[in-house]
């Protein structure tokens, strides 16, 4: 079995690139039995400390406003410790194939993740594909860049 | 003591808002359908976060063991989730923008989708990434449901609960006619400490097709949300028995039997001591129209004369000795005498 890399990229995104997304392109030969692809992003979660706390604040305060959350609210005004409370960045990857047809997406927190599709199984979060010869396209959708900058790389290797 | 509603109609179980591990749930595809059956539901709709894989897994035979399932997917879009399910072949969301939803909606209901805003008032990003409803809708005509209440204890954790009914109210006194529903947002089995919630659905006839059915159910706005029991509704009105999502004219005189089971799936809730006390109407603006105390869980008659917009039914009392809301239908809705019914 004979193992090609069809793309790679490796990437920084920021803040500002969160509730964007962004499509590549990648040419699957003919003969490719099965793709693999590599994703990863890293820092996976924000440091711990005060700007975390101020971030974890500032989405209650607006996304829980009085009157009705007032007990929540009152902890937030009271000053009560955040700290523990954990914010990750969320990036995810959905793939098409060569007609343009949806074949899934991996949407979890995870910020190394491994998928493969062929013919006859697919991972978690996608569907089997005949895999054939044309442009494929992949998504990588910023859900969440909530550190400063976050690396991302994406491998994908055809089998053939 | 029983109430019966309309011949062929069963009030069933549903949970219309799950994960697995296609996307972020721990459930696989049949743990989810095992775990649906033991909490006697009698259908689930399969709506993982941006993928519809799990679909792939279901057969006849494994429906058959446990549960039918609607066939779904929660768009987890940038400003908001939508639950679409059985649309006849996919739409893509990934490029919607804030002012873009009406668009994809038309899209979904042109491809015979039903289409459910989920959460609307979760707290959203970065706390939880597009939970909270924050899409320009101005086509709600289009929308078939609003899960108003979500998770555990949803009327006594209002935060998230009470600004979704406000939303659903308010969109209903502008006219617009839109069930509602119960999402568990089931990730995982739930050490439920406090009462969980389901969607009552009215379907007819056998259990063949029990899918198509609720969704046809959904669509014609025959719901009801509960913390646990089954509300019993059986409405007369201008010589029919109606259902929720019918219409009637204003000024028809309305008849109620109103009552909880205490009996139905009875082992999944009445642990945490449903005591129900009262049963109110509710109209337009959230008027109260009629009122009845409930003697726990025996019927009890309710009688009004319609007035225009619409009503629903919204049953209280006591739960874990918390005074709160237990359960209401979707609305009945009430056309003036000269609008077309």
């Amino acid at each position: 079995m004979e193992e090609r890399i069809l793309f790679s990229s490796e990437s920084v995104l920021y803040e500002d690139s969160t509730n964007n997304t962004f499509y590549y392109s990648f040419y699957v030969p003919e003969g490719c039995k099965r793709i693999l692809i590599d994703f990863s992003y890293s820092p996976d979660e924000m440091e711990k400390g005060d700007l975390r706390k101020e971030k974890v604040k500032a989405c209650l305060n607006k996304y829980m406003p009085p009157p009705y959350d007032k007990e929540l609210l009152a902890l937030v005004w009271a000053g009560a410790d955040f700290s523990d409370f954990p914010l990750h960045n969320l990036i995810t990857v959905s793939i098409d194939n060569e007609k343009g047809e949806y074949i899934g997406c991996a949407h979890r927190h995870q910020s190394h993740q491994v998928h493969e599709i062929s013919r006859d199984r697919a991972s978690y979060g996608f569907q089997p594909d005949p895999i054939n010869e044309g442009l494929w396209r992949i998504a990588v959708q910023c859900h969440a860049v909530v550190t400063p900058s976050v690396e991302v790389k994406t491998i994908i290797k055809g089998e053939f | 003591m029983r109430l019966s509603g309309p011949k062929d109609i069963e009030w069933i179980a549903a949970e219309l808002h799950c994960h697995t591990v296609h996307s972020d749930g721990r459930f696989t595809v049949e743990s989810l359908l095992e775990c649906a059956k033991r909490y006697d539901l009698s259908l689930i709709a399969l709506t993982d976060h941006n993928t519809a894989a799990g679909v792939t897994e279901l057969s006849p035979a494994l429906e058959s063991k446990y549960v039918p399932v609607i066939r779904g997917i929660e768009w987890t879009a940038y400003y908001g989730h939508m639950l679409v399910l059985d649309a006849d072949r996919f739409v893509d969301w990934r490029d919607v923008t804030k002012d873009g939803m009406d668009e994809k909606i038309r899209e979904v209901k042109e491809n015979g989708g039903l289409v459910g805003i989920a959460h609307p008032f979760s707290v959203g990003s970065p706390i939880c990434t597009g939970c909270c409803w924050e899409y320009t809708v101005s086509r709600w005509d289009l929308v078939d449901y609003i899960e108003v209440w979500s998770v555990g204890f949803p009327s006594i954790h209002r935060g998230r609960n009470q600004r979704a009914v406000d939303m659903w109210q308010s969109l209903l006194d502008e006219g617009y006619h839109i069930a509602a529903s119960y999402g568990k947002d089931w990730h995982f089995e739930v050490d439920e400490k406090e009462p969980w919630g389901c969607t009552y659905i009215a379907v007819n006839g056998s259990d063949s097709d029990l899918p198509h059915k609720v969704k046809d159910a959904i669509r014609m706005g025959r719901t009801m949300v509960s913390m646990g029991p089954r509300p019993v509704v059986v409405a007369h009105a201008e010589g029919m028995e109606i259902l929720p999502g019918d219409t009637v004219r204003e000024g028809s005189d309305v008849s109620l039997s109103v009552m909880i089971d205490g009996d139905y799936r009875s082992e999944q809730w009445s642990k945490y001591g449903f005591v129900p006390e009262s049963a109110k109407v509710i109209g337009r603006f959230g008027a109260v129209i009629a009122k009845i105390d409930l003697d726990g869980f025996n019927p009890a008659e309710i009688v009004f004369k319609a007035k225009k917009g619409h009503f629903r039914v919204v049953f209280s009392g006591y739960v874990m000795d918390k005074d709160c809301e237990i359960a209401f239908t979707s609305p009945y809705y009430v056309n003036s005498s000269e609008e077309k019914q």
